[in-house]
């Protein structure tokens, strides 16, 4: 049994031995490639290789600038980011801007990479007329707004710097509280002697807190009231809880007719200054820069305004300038400060 | 020796859709990319629409190759997907940011 057994291994012994054998031989005769030759797979291997990678590599650059747009577009396209920063910096000016007002339909807005610019004009309404005032061009880097590029178009710059001097004296108008920093008889020089051909803007402080509906009542008929500055709690002192100096908020007076303003008409143009007072509120930050204030103190302005109604302390009102004298008499009103004087445009 | 030519050349064939498909996507994206940095929207549709709808076709066909890498063909189709996938997108959202009547 055991011969047989190392019988049959030693056969399996020679039959490999031969098979190796075999393989051996083939691998040195068989036609293999030459060394030439495999270089030449290796090199076109290598050279496949390195075209895919870079082939590839292009295309992932080609990709990059349509993806990151595509990101940049959603981001601000889902949940109307971009549209509430529109609506913001537009309900800012109407309400911080005196006598401002701008076309809600000729807002532009300009997507770029994780940035947006928003464009628009202000206009200011001098007698019968809307005059450009500024150009404004607001950046946005992803919702972060930088201050906004001005070019002005109006005779009286506003002012330089921020310093609580700067801003406490470039007030027009004042709360019957507050000390009046320019000389109120000088401003009145100013009415004087402006031609009687001409229009003007000029702003009120009313000597006593008025309800909106009796301040046309108490000015001469030959004019328009075009903004009311609200009472607030604040503007007494004209500095916030930190002695940050603030600057009026108010509404326009009048319903404007063009297309998309939000004071069209719908609501009182009272309870659309409230609406934009809370949704200022949720956009602080973006509206302080974008009016260049430095603080607005909107939850505690807007608390105040809700809990004591709305009051007035100034007005902007615009028309001749003879009709504008006429408010010297007027003892509702303890000082005119004139803004912008235009030639007679008056209807 | 002669069936592996034969098996050579009709590879070569059969990559060749798949890379085509590639390079038509690499040419559309280029256009797009100009358009983009030009802030044009007027890019011919032949560049949008008609070239990708080729480069997928192609990259179809690049994908039934047999022993051979599909990676250019799918690629190839992705590219071409991605720029009408892209431009649906842009429009879509361009229309909810500030829309104007």
């Amino acid at each position: 049994m055991s011969d047989e057994h190392k019988q049959d291994q030693n056969k399996d012994e020679s039959l490999y031995k031969a098979y190796m054998m075999k393989t051996k031989n083939d691998i040195h005769t068989s036609p293999s490639l030459s060394e030439e030759e495999q270089r030449e797979i290796i090199r076109v291997g290598s050279n496949t290789a390195r075209n895919a990678t870079v082939m590839i590599s292009l295309a992932i650059l080609l990709l990059m600038l349509p993806i990151m747009t595509l990101i940049t577009y959603l981001y601000y396209g889902i949940g109307g980011k971009a549209n509430t920063m529109i609506d913001v910096v537009g309900k800012a000016i109407y309400v911080t801007e005196p006598n401002v007002s701008l076309e809600e339909m000729e807002i532009e807005s300009e997507i770029g990479l994780f940035s947006m610019n928003v464009t628009f004009d202000t206009f200011k309404r001098i007698g019968s007329e809307d005059y450009l005032a500024e150009k404004v061009d607001v950046y946005f880097g992803l919702e972060k707004p930088k201050f906004p590029d001005k070019i002005s178009f109006l005779e009286q710059l506003p002012p330089m710097g921020y310093g609580i001097d700067v801003v406490k004296d470039s007030q027009k108008m004042y709360h019957p509280d507050a000390m009046i920093s320019f000389n109120t008889i000088e401003a009145e020089d100013v009415l004087n002697n402006l031609p009687d051909g001409t229009v003007a803007e000029a702003y009120l402080s009313f000597s006593e807190l008025m309800k909106p509906n009796e301040i046309e009542k108490a000015l001469p008929k030959e004019m328009e009231v075009r903004w009311l500055a609200v009472d607030t709690g604040l503007e007494a002192k004209q500095l916030d809880k930190e002695g940050v100096p603030i600057t009026p908020i108010g509404y326009p007076a009048q319903v404007d007719t063009t297309t998309w303003s939000p004071f069209d008409g719908d609501q009182t143009n009272e309870e659309v200054f409230l609406d934009i007072l809370k949704l200022l509120e949720k956009n602080e930050q973006t509206a302080e820069i974008v009016s260049q204030i430095k603080s607005l103190e909107i939850q505690d302005r807007r608390k105040y305004v809700e809990d004591k109604g709305i009051l007035i302390y100034g007005a902007v009102v615009t028309g001749p300038v003879p009709e504008l004298r006429k408010l010297e008499q007027v003892k509702e009103v303890r000082a005119i400060n004139v803004g912008e004087v235009k030639l007679w445009n008056w209807k | 020796m002669e069936l592996e030519i034969k098996k050579k050349s009709k590879r070569k064939l059969q990559t060749l859709t798949g890379f085509i498909s590639f390079i038509i996507g690499l040419l559309a994206l280029a256009v797009l990319n100009i358009g983009l940095l030009i802030e044009t929207m007027d890019i011919p549709d032949l560049f949008l629409f008609h070239l990708p709808f080729l480069g997928v076709f192609l990259g179809v066909v690049g994908l039934f190759t047999k022993n051979r890498s599909k990676q250019f063909a799918w690629w190839g189709i992705g590219i071409n997907l991605f720029i009408p996938i892209f431009i649906g997108l842009m429009f879509g959202l361009s229309w909810t940011i500030n829309a104007k009547p």
